[in-house]
């Protein structure tokens, strides 16, 4: 059984919408376990705020978000009556009292059952659709907060109609015009029952509404000192360690409520089936559940617990899932349930038969060795691998880091040192004491040919530790997207009063071997090519409590591995991106992104006009699943001789890798990072 | 660090050259100038003295704890003519010889009390290095670089001294004891470079073996590859290498040391290497194969299952033989190698 991560081991991932929807705190109004949890924090964390006035505001702002992220239960109005609650909080810390968190938690307790009556009304009442409303849609972004409980209903009317309208048009079928009444209304008591399920999470939350609440503010007061450091409950590992075990067959992830209720990915377990569909990823958000015989898993209405006990339970050992990824595509697969196993090839190499031979790495994130040592890193892993490609004759080699969101720090210092002679390869600074320099622990390098490191907006943390120092070191040329931009670190401690929860703290901050930073700014790659994630999805620059852009007073002294002709291969790359009309589609389709980011989609809710909107959205869509679906010509995906094999003894895990080759045949990006490193091979 | 303390010996030695010559000095105008000199010379002759016993002793094999002994004799000198002309005088209010060969002095206590924090930042230096072999030859480069330096300053300062007033330096005979320090010097100065170009490829090998032992593959090849480059590299610095009066020996066995170790490299921890490989896809293919009830299996599975078995035995074997071979090779061979050295050594060092 391999980990992402350890109690203990410094953890760089960008896994900042911790949920405590399970904390498992005890139902008393003490806050206690806060401030036992800001003690935690203030002692440990590199960079705690004061707590003024201005913390205050930042506590009160993400208490907002974090209770009602879909602006559907408070209005303007009571959020500046929460904003006047804030001298309060600060002298409840000074009291050890409670008084700032019992009044929210009544004003939001009456705030949802004024919403509980809304739904009974739209339960009995049709809605009616003759009457031109409209809404808007601004990609990316989050919805505006109504302004008073008028606005509110009248919000709460718009959302329903949208749903019942969207449901209308659903897999690209015109609704039935003449009967439209009287569908939308059954469509409308459906749609209300599951939007009273959220409701019902909430107020009728397994462990009591007092747990959510003090989920929510503990959630809120790690947020105020930077995104990634978070409280979370046993109850939220039990679960994982039971998504994890080895005694059951399961789909190998793991599933959190984000900061915005939504349901997404929280881990993938290193090597299970949906590691190895290559096309999941922490952080993306699940739409849809449904069994093969075509029945649906309740998303809205399940909790966490519910849901994973409902996958481990069933009878079935496929899903067929529908998520969108962080920059909004949509994708839709299919998992079979397997057993995990101590000895599963966990990194996948391919040979990328062309003009030349490459090989071609895929890591989804830094999984460590299991607590027992008895399993090995990803390092490791990716060593063995690159031995078998270099058996195989490969003459450069792509490592693929897009959607790595981090994982363990060890793991990313290691795989740094298979590429790097020698020397350091990262600079970190702790609350209290000076910078260190982080080195390559064994001198020599693994792989020292040609290489292209692939990144995205949402390759974050240990992935940007590794690309930063293989760029610094002109090691790789590194092509992609500018990537998340956090560089913090954090540990897991245990926070005893919470009823035996752990505090993620960020302890670290990492710098680049030349002393300057990516916090914020990302890892600017050598060849950019065009993505939507430059114009959509969350970045670190994107929350509210960011770390700050600095810079280390400590610079370290190294070599450089070689030189890159990056001017060359960025003039070649871009001649041919200019010729490629997928990426010419993806830089229209981002025009027409930012345009509607600017000034949003309007969508008339009508059955008639709604359709021409909608038409447009989708549109959007498609143009890209389609830009992305191209077939390399460049290029033939291979298997290496070990894993041909190993496929002869097991022939129905041929469909699974067959899927993995197809999905790197298709793939314009990993087209280009080969032509790339043709390029590099031919400077 | 036995070895650092001999490079930086010969450091020491060259400078009591320089004082040592200066001190037959014929003093017609200021005599007090002379004998103010001749004073300071004098304080080091009685150190050259104990320092000449110490490299004597190191450099003909006497017991370690003779050369402790004796080296801590030489400390508590070095501190006794430190003293000695820090409580001197300026003469004629110049205090500037007075001071550099005080300073000087200092400088060579730190090195015999092996107190390098003193000298040198080791804290920047640990950080720029990879492991205490590459801190050791950045400690020695910045222990030297400060040794010349001083002594560079301590020689301009005599001259500029003799010249303000008046000293005309006759520089004569030196007595023996310079002869064998100097001759001493020279001797360790060669030894060193060779013993350096051995040593990275001996500590690199000793990171491979470390590596092996924790069955960790993954620095086994770094390490490997590191250990190819150093043998190279040395193998060319030893091509155009001078001889020393013409004794190839030192040459000739670091020469053999670094063949061994290229070979190894290049031939015998790939075989290891490959022999951990082909152990995991055997256990994989036998766990697969394991899988399957005795009447699911196929003739191809029974063939690839057979084809690694053989596959891995094979390896098994070819793993046994080089183990043995690499371990009794690498012993007689870093034997002679010290065998030769130290035979270099007691017949070129007085």
């Amino acid at each position: 059984m391999r980990f992402i991560f350890l109690i203990g081991l410094i953890i760089l991932d960008f896994a900042g919408s911790f949920s405590s929807l399970h904390a498992k705190i005890h139902p008393s109004n003490s806050c206690d376990a806060v401030y036992e949890f800001i003690e935690i924090l203030d002692s440990n964390h590199v960079a705690p705020p004061m707590h003024d006035a201005v913390w205050a505001s930042k506590v009160s702002s993400l208490l907002i978000n974090g209770l009602d992220p879909r602006a559907q239960y408070l209005s303007l109005k009571d959020v500046s009556a929460i904003n006047n609650l804030e001298p309060l909080l600060l002298q409840d810390i000074e009291n050890d009292a409670c008084l700032y968190l019992n009044r929210i938690k009544s004003l939001f307790e009456k705030r949802l059952n004024r919403v509980d009556s809304l739904l009974n009304e739209f339960e009995q009442i049709p809605l009616n659709f003759t009457e031109s409303s409209e809404v808007k849609w601004f990609p990316g972004s989050s919805v505006k907060r109504a302004a008073d409980e008028r606005m509110l209903k009248l919000h709460w009317t718009n959302r329903i109609k949208s749903l019942i309208l969207y449901k209308s048009y659903e897999k690209g079928t015109q609704p039935d015009f003449d009967n439209f009444d009287e569908l939308a209304f059954a469509k409308q008591k459906e749609l209300v029952r599951k939007l009273r399920c959220e409701l019902l999470q909430i107020t009728d939350h397994e462990e009591g509404y007092d747990s959510f609440f003090m989920g929510k503010f503990m959630d809120a007061i790690s947020a105020s000192y930077d995104p990634h450091s978070g409280y979370f409950s046993l109850t939220e590992k039990e679960l994982w360690d039971l998504a994890l075990s080895t005694d059951t067959y399961s789909f190998g992830l793991e599933f959190e409520k984000n900061r915005k209720g939504q349901l997404q990915i929280s881990q993938l377990s290193p090597g299970g089936p949906a590691w190895k569909s290559q096309s999941l990823h922490q952080g993306d958000e699940i739409l849809e559940i449904e069994y093969p015989q075509g029945k649906k898993l309740d998303i809205y209405c399940l909790s966490i617990s519910m849901l994973v006990k409902e996958l481990n339970s069933s009878q079935s050992n496929s899903i067929y899932l529908k998520i969108k990824k962080r920059n909004g595509e949509i994708r839709s697969l299919s998992l079979q349930k397997e057993k995990l196993q101590q000895e599963e090839n966990i990194i996948n190499s391919f040979i990328l038969e062309g003009k030349r031979k490459m090989g071609y790495i895929y890591l989804p994130a830094f999984y460590t060795e299991s607590e027992d040592e008895t399993t090995r890193g990803c390092a490791d892993d990716i060593a063995r691998e690159l031995l078998r490609l270099q058996a195989e004759g490969i003459e450069g080699l792509i490592l693929d880091l897009r959607f790595n969101g981090g994982g363990s720090m060890k793991e990313a210092l290691n795989l740094a040192g298979i590429f790097i002679d020698r020397g350091p390869l990262t600079i970190y600074e702790e609350k209290g004491k000076k910078a260190t320099q982080l080195r390559d622990i064994n001198r020599g390098s693994l792989y020292d040919g040609p290489m292209v490191l692939m990144m995205n907006g949402h390759s974050a943390s240990a992935s940007e530790i590794l690309a930063s120092a293989l760029q610094d070191y002109e090691r790789a040329v590194i092509v992609g997207s500018t990537s998340f931009g956090k560089s913090s670190g954090q540990i897991m401690l245990p926070v005893v009063g919470a009823g035996l929860g752990m505090a993620k703290v960020s302890i670290q901050r990492y710098y680049r071997i030349k002393g300057n930073s990516y916090q914020l700014e990302g890892v600017i790659p050598d060849i950019i090519l065009p993505n939507i994630d430059q114009v959509i999805g969350t970045k670190e620059r994107d929350y509210l409590s960011p770390f700050t852009h600095t810079t280390s007073p400590k610079k370290t002294v190294f070599e450089k591995s070689g030189q890159i002709p990056h001017d060359l291969l960025r003039i070649k790359s871009s001649g041919r991106v200019s010729e490629n009309k997928s990426f010419q589609d993806i830089l229209s389709l981002n025009q027409k992104l930012l345009q509607y980011k600017d000034q949003g989609l309007t969508f008339t809710l009508t059955p008639e006009a709604f359709g021409k909107s909608l038409k447009l959205q989708t549109g959007l869509l498609e143009s890209m699943q389609k830009s992305l679906g191209e077939v390399s010509e460049a290029f033939q995906p291979l298997n290496n001789g070990f894993v041909e094999s190993l496929l002869k003894l097991e022939p129905h895990k041929r469909e699974v890798n067959q899927a993995q080759k197809n999905k790197i045949h298709k793939d314009i990006y990993i087209e280009e990072a080969y032509l790339i490193l043709n390029d590099l091979i031919e400077s | 660090m036995k070895q650092l303390h001999y490079s930086i010996l010969y450091r020491l030695i060259g400078l009591f050259f320089l004082v040592y010559f200066s001190q037959p000095l014929s003093a017609q105008t200021f005599a007090n100038a002379g004998e103010y000199m001749t004073h300071i010379s004098e304080q080091y002759a009685s150190f050259n003295k104990e320092l000449w016993s110490y490299v004597k002793a190191s450099a003909h094999g006497r017991n370690a704890k003779v050369i402790e002994n004796k080296r801590k004799t030489l400390l508590g000198t070095t501190r006794i003519v430190r003293e000695r002309i820090k409580k001197m005088p300026p003469y004629e209010e110049d205090a500037s010889l007075r001071d550099s060969a005080s300073s000087y002095l200092n400088l060579i206590y730190h090195v015999l009390n092996d107190d390098y924090a003193k000298i040198v930042d080791l804290e920047a230096i640990a950080e720029q290095s990879y492991d205490l072999m590459e801190a050791y030859i950045l400690t020695k480069d910045a222990a030297n670089d400060k040794m010349d330096d001083a002594s560079r300053m301590l020689s301009e300062q005599q001259d500029l001294f003799a010249s303000a007033h008046r000293v005309n330096l006759v520089r004569g005979k030196s007595a023996t004891t310079d002869q064998n320090l100097a001759k001493a010097g020279e001797v360790y100065q060669y030894y060193n470079s060779i013993y350096l170009i051995f040593f990275k490829c001996n500590i690199q090998e000793s990171y491979a073996m470390d590596a092996l032992k924790n069955n960790d593959v993954n620095a086994l090849v770094q390490n490997k590859n590191a250990l190819l480059s150093f043998a190279k590299e040395g193998l060319a610095k030893l091509d155009t290498f001078r001889l020393y009066e013409a004794d190839k020996s030192m040459i000739q066995a670091t020469q053999k040391a670094l063949e061994f170790y290229k070979q190894e490299a290049e031939e015998q921890l790939p075989v290891l290497t490959d022999f951990f490989l082909k152990k995991e896809n055997f256990l994989k293919i036998k766990e697969v194969v394991d899988k399957k009830k005795p009447a699911e299996r196929t003739a191809e599975d029974v063939n690839t299952y057979n084809a690694a078995v053989e596959s891995f035995n094979a390896s098994v074997n070819e793993y046994n033989s080089v183990n043995d071979l690499l371990n009794s090779q690498r012993e007689s061979l870093i034997n002679s190698w010290n065998r030769i050295s130290d035979k270099f050594i007691d017949k070129h060092v007085p």
